[in-house]
C-alpha cells in the first residue's frame, strides 16, 4: 500500500514543533509496512487533492496563518469537495481556523475564510496559553496536550472533536473544542497531539489504514515509550492540572 | 520623595548584597513606593541597551570589560536580573540620590519581553538587538509578538546596532527613522545550502511575503537571504567579520580572538567591537580588552570520574537554536561516546509543561554510529526518549533513568570514556554533586 502526506504550509505553519505530527505519522504507516511519501507544500506550490491521503496543516504566527489563508482560498472549492468525499484532514493548533467562515484579526479587519465550517474567529487582544486534558468518544484515553493561541471561536460548533476536562478549548471556560466531520479532524491543540496521546496515534493510523483496506492486517504497534509516557505525565502532573483555579 | 526612595532602596540593597543576595528586591520595592520611579534617573553620556534571544550577557560582559579597559567607569546588569525591577534595582545602586547615574557608561542587557516596559526611561544612545527565534514560547507566544513588542517601543532617537545575517533582525531597520549600524559574518567554511533546523522563523520576504532565498546558512535562519522581488535583502554589513580560523576573525583591519569556537560568539563579540567602534574606542584598547577577556564566557565544562570524561553541556530548554548547537557540537565529535539528556523542569520562571519544543529541535543529529547510547534523565526522560525514537535513533540504545542511583548504575554499566551530558541547570546542578561524591 501506498500513502502519499500533503503536509501543507511546512514553511509558514511551523510552529510548536507541529512537524512531529508528520514524523509520527509516517513511521507508525511504515511500521505497518505502507509506503510513505510526505509533499512539502507551500504558497508558490500547485495543489491537487486527488493525489493526497491525508492532509496536514498545522499552527502559525497569526501573520503567517494569513499568508496560507490567501493561497488556500484558491482551492475552496477542491477542499470542500475532498473533506465530503471522506478526504482525511489533520488540522491543528490555529490551522483550524481557516476552515471556517471568517477570521476578525486583532485590527478588526475581517478575512474570508474557507466557509467549510460555521463558525467565526476572534483574534483577541492577550494571549491564551494552558495545559489542556480533553476527552472525546473515539477512544477511552482522555488526551493530554497544550494551547497557545491569540483566538477565540466562541460559536457552537456543531461537530466537536473534545470535551474540554481542562484548558482553554474553543475560548476560555469552553466546554468543547475542536472538530472532527467525515475524515476531518481539527483541534487547537498542540503537543504534538498524536505524539503525546497513544491511543489517539493508533486509533488514527488504525482509520486511515481501514479507510484504504478494510480488511489489512495490522502488526502490532510498539508505543511501549509513548504509553509509558504518556502515563508518567498522568501520574505525576494530572492532579495538579485538575486541580488548578 | 524620590531622593528618600533611592536612599531606603540603596541601604536596602547594600544590605542584601552582604548578604550575597544578589536580588531585584530594592527595585520592585522601590516600583511600589512609586510606579513613576524610572522616570527619575539621569543616563550617563554613554548608555547601551542589549537584547536578543541569546548573548546578551556575554555582550553586556565584554562590553563593560572594553569600556573599563578605555579608562570609562562602566555600570551595569550583569550580576542581576535583567527584567524590570532588576534593571532599576541597577539603576538605585549606581545612581546618587539625584538620580544621577555615577558611571560613564551604563550597560544594561534587558529580556526581550521586557524592552516595552523600560527602553523609554532609559533611552539608550545605542540598542544592540543580536537575535531573535521561537524562545520560551509557552510565555512568549511567538517570535512575532516580541518583535511588535520591541519595534514599537523604539523611538527614533536610538541608534539601532543590528546582526544583518538573521532577517527579523534587520527587519528593524524597515521601520526605524533613525540612526541604524549593521554588523554581519560573511560566507564561512562551515556555511550551510541547507538549514541546520527544520523549522526557520522568518524565510517570508517582511514586505512582499515572497520566499526568501538563502544562499548560505551560518544556523538557523541567520545567513545570507534576499527576496525574489528585492524587497528585502541582508544589506552589507557596516561591520563584516571574516572568520580567520576555529578562534578567531577580522574585523576592519584588525584581528579579534574568541575564547570558544561557536558561530554564535562571532556575532556577540562584534556586536561589541562594533558598539565601541561607534563610540570612539580606539581600535587597540577594543581588541586588547577583548583578547585579554577573563570573564567567564562558556567553555568546555569538563569533569573525570574513574578515568570517565563528563563533558557537561548546560542547554536552556524551549530555546531551540542554541539547544541544536549543543547536538551540533556533540555529533562534530568523531569519537565514540555516550550521551546524557535532561531537564527535571521545563522552565525556571514558569510551571508549564509545554513539550512541544523538542519537536523543533534537531535530534535526528544524534542518530549516530558514534554514540553507544542515550540516557534520558529527568522527570521528562520518557518524553526525551519519545523523541529520540522518532529521530530514528535505534531504540536499544535508549535508556531511561529517573533516579540518581539508576542513572549511576547505568552509566557505570554502559559509558563510553567520553560522555556529553546535554543538561538544563536543575539536573545539571543534581549531576555535579552526584560526579563529586562519586570521584
Amino acid at each position: 500500500m501506498k500513502f502519499t502526506i500533503a503536509y501543507l504550509y511546512y514553511d509558514l505553519l511551523n510552529l510548536y514543533g507541529e512537524n512531529g505530527n508528520i514524523k509520527i505519522l509516517k513511521k507508525q504507516l511504515e511500521h505497518q509496512g505502507i509506503n510513505v511519501s510526505i509533499k512539502f507544500l507551500t504558497i508558490d506550490d500547485e495543489l491537487d487533492f486527488d493525489q493526497y491521503d491525508l492532509v496536514y496543516i498545522g499552527a502559525g504566527t497569526e501573520h503567517n496563518q494569513k499568508i496560507a489563508l490567501k493561497h488556500l482560498l484558491k482551492y475552496k472549492e477542491q477542499i470542500k469537495e475532498a473533506i465530503e468525499n471522506d478526504k482525511f484532514f489533520l488540522v491543528t493548533g490555529n490551522a483550524i481556523e481557516l476552515f471556517g467562515k471568517y477570521i476578525y484579526d486583532k485590527n478588526k479587519k475581517k478575512h474570508k475564510a474557507l466557509d467549510i465550517f460555521k463558525f467565526t474567529v476572534k483574534e483577541e487582544e492577550f494571549r491564551m496559553i494552558d495545559e489542556a486534558i480533553f476527552k472525546t468518544d473515539l477512544i477511552d484515553q482522555e488526551v493530554i496536550g497544550f494551547q497557545n493561541q491569540n483566538s477565540v471561536i466562541k460559536d457552537n460548533l456543531k461537530y466537536p472533536l473534545f470535551t474540554v476536562i481542562k484548558g482553554i478549548g474553543s475560548y476560555p471556560n469552553s466546554t468543547k473544542e475542536g472538530i472532527h466531520y467525515r475524515n476531518f479532524y481539527g483541534t487547537y491543540l498542540i503537543g504534538p497531539i498524536i505524539g503525546r496521546n497513544p491511543e489517539l496515534l493508533k486509533y488514527f493510523v488504525r482509520t486511515l489504514i481501514k479507510s484504504k483496506n478494510p480488511n489489512f492486517k495490522f502488526k502490532s504497534f510498539d508505543l511501549k515509550l509513548e504509553y509509558e509516557a504518556y502515563q508518567h505525565f498522568i501520574n505525576k502532573f494530572y492532579r495538579d492540572i485538575i486541580t488548578i483555579n | 520623595m524620590k531622593p528618600f526612595i533611592v536612599l531606603i532602596c540603596k541601604i536596602i540593597g547594600f544590605i542584601l548584597r552582604k548578604f550575597n543576595k544578589g536580588s531585584a528586591y530594592p527595585g520592585s520595592l522601590a516600583l511600589k513606593i512609586d510606579e513613576n520611579i524610572f522616570n527619575y534617573f539621569k543616563m550617563p553620556k554613554i548608555t547601551i541597551a542589549v537584547t536578543g534571544t541569546t548573548g546578551k550577557t556575554t555582550i553586556s560582559n565584554t562590553l563593560t570589560a572594553i569600556y573599563k579597559h578605555a579608562g570609562f567607569k562602566v555600570a551595569n546588569n550583569t550580576r542581576g536580573s535583567n527584567l524590570k525591577a532588576g534593571i532599576l534595582t541597577c539603576l538605585i545602586e549606581n545612581a546618587n540620590i539625584l538620580g544621577k547615574i555615577k558611571a560613564d557608561v551604563l550597560i544594561l542587557e534587558i529580556d526581550e519581553r521586557y524592552v516595552k516596559k523600560v527602553i523609554e526611561y532609559i533611552k539608550p544612545n545605542y540598542f544592540i538587538i543580536n537575535n531573535l527565534s521561537r524562545d520560551q514560547l509557552a510565555r512568549n507566544g511567538h517570535f512575532d509578538i516580541v518583535w511588535e513588542d520591541i519595534n514599537a517601543h523604539i523611538s527614533s532617537d536610538i541608534h539601532l546596532v543590528l546582526n544583518a545575517d538573521d532577517p527579523l533582525i534587520s527587519k528593524f531597520s524597515l521601520y526605524h527613522k533613525g540612526s541604524v549600524t549593521f554588523y554581519g559574518l560573511s560566507k564561512t567554511i562551515y556555511s550551510k545550502n541547507e538549514p541546520a533546523l527544520n523549522t526557520l522563523d522568518l524565510v517570508y520576504c517582511p514586505i512582499c511575503n515572497k520566499k526568501l532565498r538563502f544562499t548560505y546558512y551560518h544556523y538557523g535562519n541567520l545567513g545570507n537571504y534576499e527576496c525574489s522581488n528585492n524587497d528585502f535583502k541582508r544589506v552589507k554589513p557596516d561591520y563584516e567579520a571574516k572568520l580567520v580560523s576555529d578562534s578567531s576573525f577580522m574585523v576592519d583591519i584588525v584581528e579579534i580572538k574568541m575564547n570558544s569556537t561557536s558561530l554564535y560568539n562571532v556575532y556577540n563579540l562584534l556586536a561589541c567591537y562594533t558598539v565601541a567602534s561607534l563610540s570612539n574606542i580606539p581600535k587597540e584598547k577594543t581588541v586588547e580588552a577583548i583578547n585579554n577577556l577573563s570573564l567567564k564566557i562558556k567553555r568546555l565544562d569538563i569533569m573525570t570520574v574513574d578515568n570517565k570524561d563528563f563533558i557537561l553541556l548546560l542547554s536552556k530548554n524551549e530555546t531551540p537554536i542554541s539547544y541544536n548547537q549543543s547536538l551540533e557540537y556533540v555529533s562534530k565529535q568523531k569519537e565514540p561516546k555516550t550521551v546524557v539528556i535532561g531537564f527535571d523542569r521545563i522552565s525556571g520562571r514558569y510551571n508549564l509543561k509545554d513539550l512541544s519544543w523538542l519537536w523543533d529541535i534537531n535530534f535526528e543529529m544524534l542518530n549516530d554510529d558514534s554514540i553507544n547510547k542515550i540516557i534520558c534523565v529527568g522527570t521528562f526522560a520518557h518524553d526525551i526518549a519519545v523523541r529520540l525514537k522518532y529521530a530514528n535513533v535505534i531504540p536499544k540504545k535508549i535508556v531511561i533513568c529517573l533516579s540518581s542511583d539508576e542513572m549511576l548504575k547505568v552509566i557505570k554499566k554502559h559509558s563510553l570514556k567520553r560522555i556529553y551530558c546535554i543538561l538544563y541547570f536543575d539536573v545539571e546542578k543534581k549531576f555535579k554533586k552526584m560526579l563529586k561524591q562519586e570521584a
